[in-house]
């Protein structure tokens, strides 16, 4: 488990982190969202040992993040946002090289270094060498120095920033498979990563944690709106007309409707009125259209999350 | 710190430094030892101790730039910092490295001892006194490259940085040679690195020049591991 306590990082009088507290339990998949600036990478460098913390502290498995950093530079594995890599060097000498700096026992570390490739799906490029690969091929060699040797903690800086969608599905792969033996924290810019790979959350902004949590508690403050989706069966222009009856104030998207189908998909936003909704509804009714299907919409997290970094 | 020590011999070795140190270093020390043996009929090593000595203060340079600043440019040294590697082991790692490319350099040069066996009959006592001098002469430069690398990112400036430094050290005897200031000669005379290495040279093991180079290797050595820790506050 680890737990971090006042987390808090002053460079040049200047404070980057300020009093950070989560903790991350076993086979969790955390995501450190937050803008740009906001103290993300720093955090993430202060649980690798890169750069120390001005105050507050961390344990990973009962170890003290300063006191014992020998030890615990054995239990993780780090990926910055530029992966880290010897350019002159083979793949396979890469990730030996790595294995030794790690302290693999030598007995193991082929056995180490033959997993990772196969995992993070290198097997082609294991002879190449690195400064001649691809950006895609580049982050994954480097995710695979960061979880040879299946280390206790993975922390992944933007893993997936600059991959084409294919690349970012195999990475989301990668990683989720690699959360079977580590605790992952991940930042991203990436907000479907989010939804698609983290367990938890945490938010980030100007150095300070604003909120943690897991994904589906988190909701904005209600701002009086109702969001539905509507699926409807009939002719667009009696549709638009029903939908902008006068004096209810309501906004509405029509979807495209498909070629050789009457079904059309609405989004309207009501306001905090049952009685504006039944209007609306016995209204698409008296004009003999069909409602298939009545389902609020989601807000979804980048929505959420665009709202927050926008906010003060 | 053996695993830092491999992966630095490895990337001389890969890289053309090696190829372009070590030969150049050979060529030219070996055309002054055959102009001074064939030329001034000269049946010594000294002359080329002093090459030496010059040539080293290009060469290492050469071998010193990249040492720390490409791990800082390819953020390589934040990875050292996350794995159980400690900043000694860094830094000796590498310095050993450095030391073993220049002891081939030298060790190459042992070939000159055979013309001087075949022409005449050498004392070998100051041929070792001066292998000394030129050994602590460059184990010194490196400390000072090593040093200079861990305060860039780029490997351009570590090298002139390097050699400035190092001929700062060399001449600097020669300041004292201005009328004006005869009167601080003595410790400038002290301080460069030309004065001690004069003695080698001449085939005399000096204590006190002995003990300077080291110091001085020591106290350069000491600030890149200080610069390097620093780097972690940051």
């Amino acid at each position: 488990m680890l737990d971090v306590r006042n987390l808090t990082k002053k460079i040049d009088g200047k404070t980057i982190v300020e009093n950070i507290s989560f903790t991350l339990n076993e086979g969790e998949i955390l995501g450190f969202v937050g803008p740009n600036g906001a103290g993300k990478t720093t955090t993430l460098r202060m649980l690798a040992c890169c750069t120390l913390p001005a105050s507050g502290n961390a344990t990973l498995d009962g170890l003290d993040l300063v006191k014992d950093d020998m030890q615990i530079r054995r239990k993780i594995g780090y990926l910055p946002e530029v992966p880290p890599l010897y350019e002159h060097m083979k793949v396979v000498t890469y990730l030996r090289t790595i294995a030794r700096f790690k302290g693999i026992p030598a007995s193991e570390q082929n056995r180490a270094v033959d997993e990772v490739i196969e995992r993070c799906l290198i097997n082609k490029m294991n002879v190449r060498e690195i400064g001649k690969l691809s950006k895609g091929y580049r982050q994954r060699v480097g995710l695979a120095q960061a979880i040879l040797g299946n280390p206790r903690l993975l922390l992944l800086d933007e893993p997936t920033s600059g991959l084409d969608p294919g690349q970012i599905s195999e990475m989301r792969e990668i990683i989720r498979s690699a959360a079977k033996d580590s605790m992952v924290i991940f930042s991203t810019h990436i907000l479907q990563e989010i939804q698609n790979l983290c367990h938890r959350i945490v938010l980030i902004k100007n150095g300070a944690l604003t909120f943690q949590g897991r994904l589906d508690q988190y909701g904005l403050a209600d701002d009086g709106i109702t969001h539905l989706v509507l699926r409807l069966e009939g002719d667009r222009n009696v549709i638009e007309s029903a939908l902008s009856l006068e004096g209810h104030g309501i906004s509405y998207q029509l979807g495209e409707q498909t070629s050789g189908s009457t079904e059309i998909k609405a989004n309207v936003q009501f306001p905090e009125n049952a009685a504006t909704q039944t209007a609306i509804l016995k209204e698409l009714l008296n004009q003999n259209i069909n409602v298939l299907e009545v389902s609020p919409q989601a807000k979804d997290l980048e929505h959420t999350i665009l709202e927050f970094m926008r906010s003060e | 710190m053996l695993d830092i020590y491999r992966k630095e011999l490895f990337t001389y070795f890969w890289s053309p430094i090696a190829y372009i140190v070590v030969p150049v270093f050979l060529l030219i020390s070996g055309y002054f030892f055959s102009f001074s043996l064939y030329y001034l009929k000269l049946a010594t090593m000294s002359n080329a101790f002093h090459n030496m000595s010059i040539l080293l203060l290009l060469l290492v340079p050469v071998m010193t730039m990249r040492l720390i600043s490409e791990e800082k440019s390819s953020g390589t040294l934040e990875l050292l910092f996350s794995m159980p590697v400690s900043i000694g082991n860094i830094l000796f790692g590498k310095f050993l490295a450095a030391v073993s490319l220049l002891m081939i350099m030298l060790a190459g040069s042992l070939i000159f001892i055979i013309p001087l066996i075949i022409h005449a009959e050498p004392d070998f006592g100051p041929i070792w006194a001066g292998y000394l001098g030129i050994f602590l002469l460059g184990t010194c430069y490196i400390s000072i490259g090593l040093f200079v690398s861990s305060l860039t990112e780029n490997q351009i400036v570590a090298a002139l940085g390097t050699t400035a430094i190092l001929i700062l050290f060399w001449f600097i005897r020669y300041i004292g040679n201005f009328e004006a200031l005869q009167f601080i000669n003595l410790p400038f005379e002290f301080i460069s690195t030309s004065t001690h290495q004069g003695d080698f040279v001449r085939g005399l093991i000096n204590f006190s020049s002995v003990i300077y180079l080291l110091s001085l290797t020591g106290l350069f050595y000491g600030l890149a591991w200080l610069r390097v820790h620093l780097l972690r506050f940051g």
